[in-house]
């Protein structure tokens, strides 16, 4: 066996080269890393961008919620058209509430908790529209490294099975399937570590969103309850 | 996911991915070679026995060797001699004061040696010396240095030269002189250079031949005994001169050499002449080996004068016996396992005896070649054995 012969076909090292030349399993680790790289960084950019617009409809709601507006004003304009944040939580109580009062027997019994029940509602729905896809950051930022790992413990496999069969240990031979093996772990922590830092990051936005949530919906529930009661007064009277 | 406005994010994923992947073919498909990493050469240690394999000799070459390193031990006794004679010529300086000696009593001693030279030489010159030494001693001065640069030119000029001068004075008086026998030349220039120098007064010509018989007087004094040579003819008297050029000396001296080495090639041929001296180019096959012991410990046992019983005693004195080349103990017989039990002590005694009673082993010839193996031997005198 002419060392020269078996180098010389792997002479180039080029990128494109070391995936035609590595074996199907490690090629398919690079074309799933790759793949999930690129989804990690579709959802991190759409949550970026969410996360923005829910924090500027969010403070533009509030403005315009303590405003002084009155809350049947605020309610037609906003019912009409789709809202996120905030404002759907606003609506959706709201039309509890309008439920409760529209009908002809209308009690104040269980409005309070109605009400209560509906904000939870569309906070866990608000929530879980924010912090959708993330756990697929997650899952590549754990599994990345690893699903790279056997990529490229299964390339130098095959590279060390390579060299039992030509019994020619020069680096020369010993390398390229070295380097595409290695390659498959370089994809995975590429797609790992990003997706690692934006779920971090990403984790505490929902987090500190959904906290602002509750606390309007508190705010939001107090002044329903304090409305309730004094129609139940007005009413009993 | 839906492409749309709002998520743009697999669009932007996507054309950052292919813009990365686009750099990183180009930033990566022309990797750095390392500089040309020579192929390691294996390399093999070898053994002090290997390399001494190696430099063994062929058997072809056991009479050129010993020559060589006969020549070696010759040259050292002999380079003394020559540097003595280089250092004469340079002491040729010295004579001068015999000129001054010679011209200072008088003409008679000059004359005596004048004529031996001048007989093949023109007669004016005894008579040029016996001028400038009356003069001035300032000519003889600036002769020294001639001397000593042309004491071998000389000659060849001063026969060309010496035709010269002669002519004028008279003809007749080479022709005589170079038959006849300087006995007679003696006398001849004698009374001819008398008359000589007063026809021919040319003094820088004159001066010129005074400097050239300076330098042969001078070399004819150093060596008062050469006169025996000269008689032969004139031209012969040159090159007797020449002869005693120190590389005359040299030569003849390189004639000797091979007599001196006569004895100091003994040792050298004994030692069969392979390879290094140090070398043990061949190795005694374990059979020699044990023919040689065998050898010697019979040698031994006819030296051996033992007439006790080392039975029982599980003595067995070693001694380490050191031989030259020639099987002459080259050192004294050494006891390695001394004993203090007075009753073993005569078994030791016994057998450093023995070593020195055959003190000349003759070793046999097929064991010569080997002298780097047994030239240091430990016998083991084992009464059991040896009886």
């Amino acid at each position: 066996m002419n060392p020269a012969d078996l180098a010389a076909p792997v002479a180039e090292v080029s990128i494109w080269s070391m995936f035609l030349h590595a074996s199907i399993v490690v090629q398919a680790v690079m074309i799933g890393l790759l793949g999930a790289s690129v989804w990690c960084w579709t959802i991190i950019v759409d949550k970026t961008l969410l996360f923005r617009r829910v924090r500027k409809s969010m403070d533009q709601f509030e403005e315009t919620f303590w405003s002084g507006r009155s809350l049947e004003e605020l309610y037609t304009t906003l019912s009409d058209r789709p809202t996120t944040g905030m404002a759907s939580l606003f609506v959706a109580a709201m039309r509890e509430w309008k439920r409760s009062f529209q009908g002809a027997h209308a009690s104040f019994v269980g409005l309070q908790a109605r009400i209560e029940k509906v904000l939870d509602v569309s906070i866990a729905r608000e929530v879980e529209k924010l912090e959708s896809n993330l756990l697929v950051l997650a899952t590549v930022a754990s599994a990345g490294p690893f699903i790279g790992l056997f990529g490229t413990v299964w390339g130098i496999m095959t590279s060390f099975r390579s060299i039992a069969a030509s019994k020619n240990t020069s680096l020369a031979v010993v390398a390229p399937g070295i380097a595409e093996a290695l390659f498959a772990t370089a994809i995975g922590l590429f797609a790992a570590i990003p997706a690692l830092i934006a779920y971090n990051k990403m984790q505490g936005d929902v987090a500190k969103t959904q906290a602002r949530l509750e606390s309007f919906a508190d705010e939001f529930s107090a002044i329903l309850s304090r409305q309730i009661d004094q129609h139940a007064g007005d009413r009993a009277a | 996911m839906r492409v749309s406005r709002k998520e743009p994010g697999l669009i932007v994923s996507a054309a950052a991915h292919a813009t990365l992947l686009a750099a990183a073919f180009v930033a990566f498909s022309s990797t750095a070679k390392f500089d040309d990493a020579q192929e390691a050469v294996p390399i093999e240690m070898i053994s002090d026995s290997a390399f001494s394999q190696i430099t063994k000799g062929e058997k072809t070459a056991k009479d050129v060797k010993p020559v060589q390193k006969a020549d070696k031990i010759a040259e050292k006794q002999e380079v003394k001699p020559t540097p003595p004679l280089n250092e004469a010529k340079k002491d040729t300086p010295l004579p001068p004061p015999d000129l001054r000696r010679q011209a200072d009593p008088g003409d008679d001693d000059e004359k005596k040696p004048e004529p031996q030279k001048m007989a093949a030489l023109p007669p004016p010159r005894p008579a040029e010396e016996t001028r400038p030494a009356p003069t001035p001693p300032e000519r003889p001065q600036p002769a020294k240095p001639q001397a000593k640069e042309e004491p071998k030119p000389d000659p060849a000029d001063a026969e060309p030269v010496a035709p010269k001068p002669p002519p004028r004075p008279k003809l007749e008086t080479k022709t005589e002189s170079k038959p006849e026998p300087k006995a007679e030349a003696k006398t001849e220039p004698k009374t001819e250079s008398k008359p000589e120098p007063k026809p021919a007064p040319k003094p820088p010509e004159k001066a010129r031949l005074d400097r050239d018989a300076i330098a042969k007087l001078l070399a004819t004094d150093k060596s008062s005994d050469r006169p025996g040579a000269r008689p032969k003819s004139g031209e012969p008297n040159d090159q007797a001169k020449s002869k005693f050029s120190a590389n005359d000396i040299s030569r003849l001296l390189d004639h000797d050499k091979p007599q001196s080495t006569g004895s100091t090639g003994r040792e050298v041929i004994r030692t069969a002449s392979l390879g290094t001296a140090t070398g043990a180019a061949t190795r005694m096959s374990p059979s020699m080996m044990d023919a040689l012991n065998s050898w010697m410990i019979e040698q031994y046992t006819r030296c051996w004068h033992y007439f006790g019983t080392g039975a029982g005693q599980k003595y067995i004195p070693l001694v380490k016996v050191r031989f030259r080349s020639d099987g002459a103990l080259a050192a004294e017989p050494l006891l390695v396992n001394p004993t203090a039990d007075p009753a073993l002590q005569s078994l030791a005694t016994a057998a450093i005896n023995a070593t020195r009673e055959c003190n000349p082993l003759r070793v046999p010839s097929q064991f010569a070649s080997y002298y780097e193996q047994w030239k240091s031997r430990t016998i083991a005198f084992d009464p059991e054995v040896m009886r």
